[in-house]
């Protein structure tokens, strides 16, 4: 506990800090045991040691289908909300448009709607359209570009608002035409939001479920879905192992982004740290 | 709710060629998002529709009625879970709230960056994991053959397994977890805004710890308290995963209801729910609101 010691911290909140980190942890710290519980009934303590729960899991096909829906839907929506967020951002921050409060106003909308009730309603109008929408990947990119949107903007504007016009018009006094400035002299300066925007889009699109749910076919379902109705039946510990499996990938994901992440100012970009007065 | 944007004064960017294009630009800019919120609003006013229309199972009647909105007010059935759904949403946000604070508190007081850079990834970390894991976690922590439980049988005065899952209890305990780093990560950037001399200054004068914290830093980090509890509560009053998987049908909140509603195809039954839900997160919303600018206008007089 040295470094932590400062004038006037009442001791025993060290004890419930230390408490806290062991709740926060403790759920998936019994995942990856349990993974690796011989015994199909998940009792503790484990029943021996086994292995078998990762094949079983990698050759599950419904397990298979959903990786591939999910990263693929993933990626889709993280392409287009990186395109259609930072245009957004770039208009809002760079330009006197008329109305800006309103329209940032506006962009925040769908977080204050129940995700179901957003799955529900586009599940509605996809049907009303008749546009072919549903239970495809094009109609979960769409809901999930919807729901990461404001977000990616958020990232964007305080990516675009720390970033000094000085440089853009600098280019501009030296000849360069508009396309030219945002090209060569805004785009890489966006480099941090765009790495922070794209991981916080990828992975809740990833992990979505309450309004993917409504716009899935009983054929077609994203990873988390097909773990949901796995989990409503039975609780064996091939989810574990497939949860280990993505604990891992996550893990992964941090360490690869967390030199950018701690060099970068990550923590001013993030939408909840914000001062919502 | 404008969170960061606009940082700067917006400065025009010149183009001295086409002043139609400079002029059109931020517009153009702005379609493709105004596109998808454009369908966000038709969605939403296609679900309102739907509240005015009769139960006929699987098609949707072209005649107009507000039976729907009348079964569901006019049943005690359905406010019981109204009040269900606020009562596990305010328990959730008071725990998480009381939580988040000493965990905030001693958070930015680690000095030594490594301890530091560890606690904030443990702290962190579960946001990077699906809800379905999180769930599936306690599930086997709090089972009656879990490890919760194995361990409390071993108590003097525990003769058989506690109830802990597929209970209210349950629910509240994993939506606390799902939700502590919502209500951790405002506080963290209030209390790091906290002028340390403001409380040299009120120890000096001779003020006891608790003083310094009651009368000072507690009163400055106030709008970080109610910022993540209107973060908690909203997601905690339409939580669905979380609820279903712990409260194994046993907890009965509106997410829910919706769910089971549409599954059995009584489409506007479940669009009147779905407003439900939405107007009470939009209530508690506006009181989160106005409490953090009574906390403003306080500050100022």
């Amino acid at each position: 506990m040295e470094g932590m010691a400062r004038r006037g911290t009442w001791p025993p909140l060290y004890v419930l800090f230390v408490g806290v980190l062991i709740f926060t942890i403790a759920p998936l710290a019994i995942v990856i045991v349990n993974s690796f519980n011989a015994s199909s009934y998940s009792l503790w303590p484990p029943d021996g040691f086994s292995t078998k729960w990762y094949s079983i899991v990698l050759s599950y096909q419904p397990f298979q289908d959903g990786f591939r829906i999910s990263v693929l839907v993933g990626l889709g929506a993280t392409a287009v909300s990186l395109v259609v967020g930072s245009m957004a951002a770039f208009a809002l921050v760079r330009y006197r448009v008329p109305g800006r409060n309103l329209i940032q106003t506006a962009y925040f909308a769908p977080l204050t709607v129940p995700r179901v009730a957003i799955g529900f309603a586009l599940f509605s109008i996809f049907i009303a359209s008749r546009s072919q929408l549903y239970g495809t990947l094009p109609g979960l990119i769409v809901a999930h570009t919807l729901i990461v949107l404001p977000f990616v903007i958020t990232i964007f504007a305080s990516n675009l608002g720390a970033i000094n016009p000085v440089y853009e018009e600098a280019a501009q006094d030296l000849g360069a035409g508009g396309l030219r400035v945002f090209w060569s002299v805004t785009l890489p300066q966006m480099r941090t939001g765009f790495a922070v925007a794209a991981l916080f889009a990828f992975m809740t699109s990833f992990d979505e479920l309450e309004t993917s749910i409504f716009l899935v076919r009983p054929d077609i379902n994203t990873l988390p879905i097909s773990m949901f109705f796995y989990l409503e039946q039975q609780q064996t510990p091939a989810l574990a192992a497939l949860s280990t499996l993505l604990i891992g990938l996550a893990v992964l994901l941090v360490l690869i982004s967390l030199p950018l992440l701690l060099r970068g100012g990550w923590t001013r970009l993030i939408p909840v740290g914000g001062n919502r007065s | 709710m404008s969170v960061g944007v606009g940082a700067r004064p917006g400065r025009r960017l010149e183009s001295k060629r086409r002043p139609l294009v400079r002029a059109a630009l931020p517009f153009l800019l702005l379609v493709p998002s105004g596109l998808v919120m454009l369908l966000f609003v038709a969605a939403l006013l296609l679900l309102l529709s739907y509240t005015f229309r009769p139960y006929t199972s699987i098609v949707i009647e072209p005649v107009w009625t507000l039976d729907t909105w009348k079964h569901f007010l006019t049943s005690s059935f359905y406010w019981s879970i109204v009040i269900e759904t606020v009562e596990l949403a305010s328990i959730v946000t008071l725990a998480t709230v009381l939580l988040a604070y000493p965990t905030a508190w001693v958070l930015v007081q680690i000095r030594n960056r490594a301890l530091s850079v560890v606690c904030y990834i443990v702290l962190f970390s579960p946001l990077l994991v699906s809800v379905v894991v999180r769930s599936y976690g306690w599930l086997l922590l709090l089972g009656d053959h879990g490890f919760v439980n194995a361990l409390l049988v071993r108590l003097p005065w525990i003769h058989s397994p506690v109830r802990l899952v597929f209970n209210f209890t349950g629910v509240t305990i994993a939506l606390v977890h799902i939700l502590l780093p919502f209500a951790v990560f405002p506080l963290l950037s209030v209390l790091r805004q906290l002028p340390p001399n403001v409380r040299e200054a009120a120890a000096d004068l001779g003020a006891p710890p608790w003083q310094v914290f009651l009368r000072v830093s507690l009163p400055l980090s106030l709008p970080g308290v109610v910022t993540g509890a209107q973060i908690v509560f909203t997601l905690a009053v339409s939580a669905w995963v979380t609820t279903v998987l712990l409260g194994g049908g046993r907890v009965l909140v509106l997410a829910k209801l919706v769910y089971d509603n549409i599954s059995n195809l009584n489409w506007p039954l479940g669009a009147v729910e779905c407003f439900v839900l939405m107007v009470t997160a939009l209530i508690a919303l506006a009181i989160f609101g106005r409490l953090n600018r009574a906390i403003y206008a306080g500050k100022e007089t």
